[in-house]
């Protein structure tokens, strides 16, 4: 059994991608659920090149992927344990619409498809993947969402903080970044969001190529939770190819002895 | 309907992983290396190796270093990813494994893949299930020692391109659609069509999508693969459909089917593919 730490903490995360939610579909069988969300605001979220950031769309897809899995957990809830996503526009035009569908939903884990398209851009698809979730059994019950589910984007920041600055992401050296592990960077578990792992994912892996360097796919293994900090995340070269340089990133909680948080390997594109 | 081998015949003397000639050393600590010859009938006319065999290849390391850390449970696929910096290759490539993260419901490995001088070839990650053990699933042993085996018979080796050597048959291009037999020849231990195969079927569906709407052939580069069901029955037949395409590179996302069990969705994968 495991319980959410904190039914508040978690929630700040979505105050940066400003992912709105809505249940379609219902009511349906929990392989059916459906979730669909939007997010109208992305100069916060672009980096150098105009570009969303994959950090942010690696969060906004665990964000809607999660709660499409949740909900066909119920009355488990769910732990990402696996992000793969490719991104393939390299201008986003926005807003994007997001999608996240159940494709399995077994005892112990639960599969969903998700997909981000820019509304902006007669719906070209920007993002395609698949988000892996574990279910857990909380101890005092899972979130208490009203079914179909709806969720408005939350109130913003005031000032609008830039991504990587809301994530409080910094260089460590030529190949590492960093971050601490506060709780506005937490989930609903107590542990460091996914998202934030995402973020620092593809923070790490821009870093090590360099330049302007835009991170078009990522996969990412969620393997042990992060409760201290900081959050170290250490990219190293694994070759270079025709679209791109191939990094592999691993994701350490320097506070807790170095113990291996994530991995991830992802395709970089050098300016 | 097909008979599933008996675990302990697996894999039967007629069988792709003793086609590939596979050498397997299996160490204490949770680390496994894979050795595999390479010849023309794996690699893809630019002299690279062929993504499809390369996934049977890590899925043997990867389930084999599973099993034993599930043990006593037993395990299954859950997803794979492959990403490649494809070059011409000869002599034989190593694949090298090791256990991530070793939990109750999941085992997470890592394969390098590496030429026989060092150089990097590829990487990739694979998740399993960790199930309880039913009666039908391999008895495995710990390993408290060095133990290298291999599963090359007299006379094994591929006599015809690996495509048309598993019998991988292209129906309709533009569409990325390719059927797959199950046979005993490509099954798992349960008598599916083994992890590697699903995967090599993904990839021939994608370069054949992506190389038709550009008019020339490619070669997979990437694949990232999610195992949904087993597939019992047979043929599985694939679908692809394009999400991007440029003159060098497309990416697709492709849906397998178990035809003989109602079109059962077995797997989805997303595949790039580009020019050589």
């Amino acid at each position: 059994m495991s319980a959410f730490a904190d039914s508040e903490t978690g929630r700040a995360v979505n105050r940066v991608t400003q992912v709105s939610l809505r249940e379609v579909d219902y009511p349906g069988a929990p392989k059916d659920t459906h979730v669909v969300g939007e997010v109208l605001d992305l100069e916060h979220l672009r980096g150098p090149r105009g570009n969303v950031r994959a950090g942010a769309l690696l969060t906004m897809a665990d964000t809607v992927g999660g709660m499409c899995a949740g909900l066909a957990a119920l009355p488990g809830w769910v732990v990402s344990t696996n992000l793969m996503l490719r991104i393939d526009a390299d201008e986003h035009a926005g807003p994007l619409a997001l999608d996240a569908r159940v494709r399995r939903a077994g005892r112990n884990a639960v599969v969903t498809q998700v997909q981000i398209a820019d509304s902006g851009a007669a719906g070209a698809i920007v993002a395609d993947g698949v988000l892996t979730s574990a279910v857990l059994i909380p101890e005092g019950g899972p979130p208490d969402f009203g079914r179909p589910l709806v969720l408005e984007s939350p109130e913003a920041p005031d000032p609008v903080t830039p991504l990587l600055e809301f994530f409080g992401v910094h260089p460590v050296d030529g190949t590492t970044v960093g971050l601490e592990i506060v709780d506005q960077v937490r989930n609903p578990w107590g542990i460091l969001h996914g998202g934030a792992t995402a973020v620092l994912v593809d923070a790490a892996a821009a870093h090590a190529v360099g330049g302007d360097a835009v991170t078009a796919d990522v996969v990412l293994h969620f393997l042990r939770p992060g409760r201290v900090g900081p959050a170290i995340a250490r990219a190293s070269l694994l070759g270079v190819r025709r679209d791109g340089h191939l990094v592999r990133v691993e994701v350490v909680d320097a506070g807790a002895g170095d113990r291996v948080m994530a991995v991830a390997v992802a395709t970089v594109r050098a300016p | 309907m097909r008979n599933a081998p008996a675990p302990a015949e697996y894999p039967p003397e007629q069988h792709i992983l003793r086609d590939l000639r596979l050498t397997v050393e299996h160490r204490p600590g949770g680390t496994s290396t894979a050795w595999m010859p390479v010849t023309p009938h794996i690699s893809n006319p630019s002299g690279s190796l062929h993504p499809g065999v390369l996934s049977i290849l890590v899925d043997v390391v990867g389930g084999g270093l599973a099993a034993v850390a599930a043990r006593p449970d037993w395990i299954a696929t859950a997803d794979l990813t492959l990403h490649l910096t494809p070059r011409p290759v000869t002599g034989d490539i190593e694949a090298h494994g090791r256990v991530l993260r070793q939990g109750r419901t999941t085992v997470v490995i890592d394969v390098s893949l590496r030429d026989d001088h060092g150089a990097s070839l590829g990487y990739a990650t694979m998740s399993f299930a960790v199930l309880p053990r039913r009666a039908e699933n391999l008895s495995v042993d710990q390993v408290d020692r060095v133990n290298r085996l291999t599963m090359e018979r007299s006379g094994s080796g591929l006599t015809a391109p690996f495509d048309e050597h598993v019998h991988l048959t292209v129906i309709e291009p533009l569409n990325g659609i390719v059927d797959l037999p199950l046979r005993d020849y490509v099954a798992n231990s349960l008598g599916a069509i083994q992890g590697g195969m699903m995967a090599a079927a993904a990839e021939a569906a994608a370069r054949q999508a992506v190389g038709a709407v550009g008019g020339s052939p490619v070669e997979t580069v990437d694949l990232q693969i999610t195992y949904l069901a087993l597939a019992k029955v047979g043929p599985v037949r694939t679908r692809a459909r394009l999400l991007s395409v440029t003159p060098e590179y497309g990416t697709a996302h492709v849906e397998i089917f178990d035809v003989g069990a109602d079109d059962r969705l077995t797997t989805v994968a997303t595949v790039v593919a580009g020019l050589p």
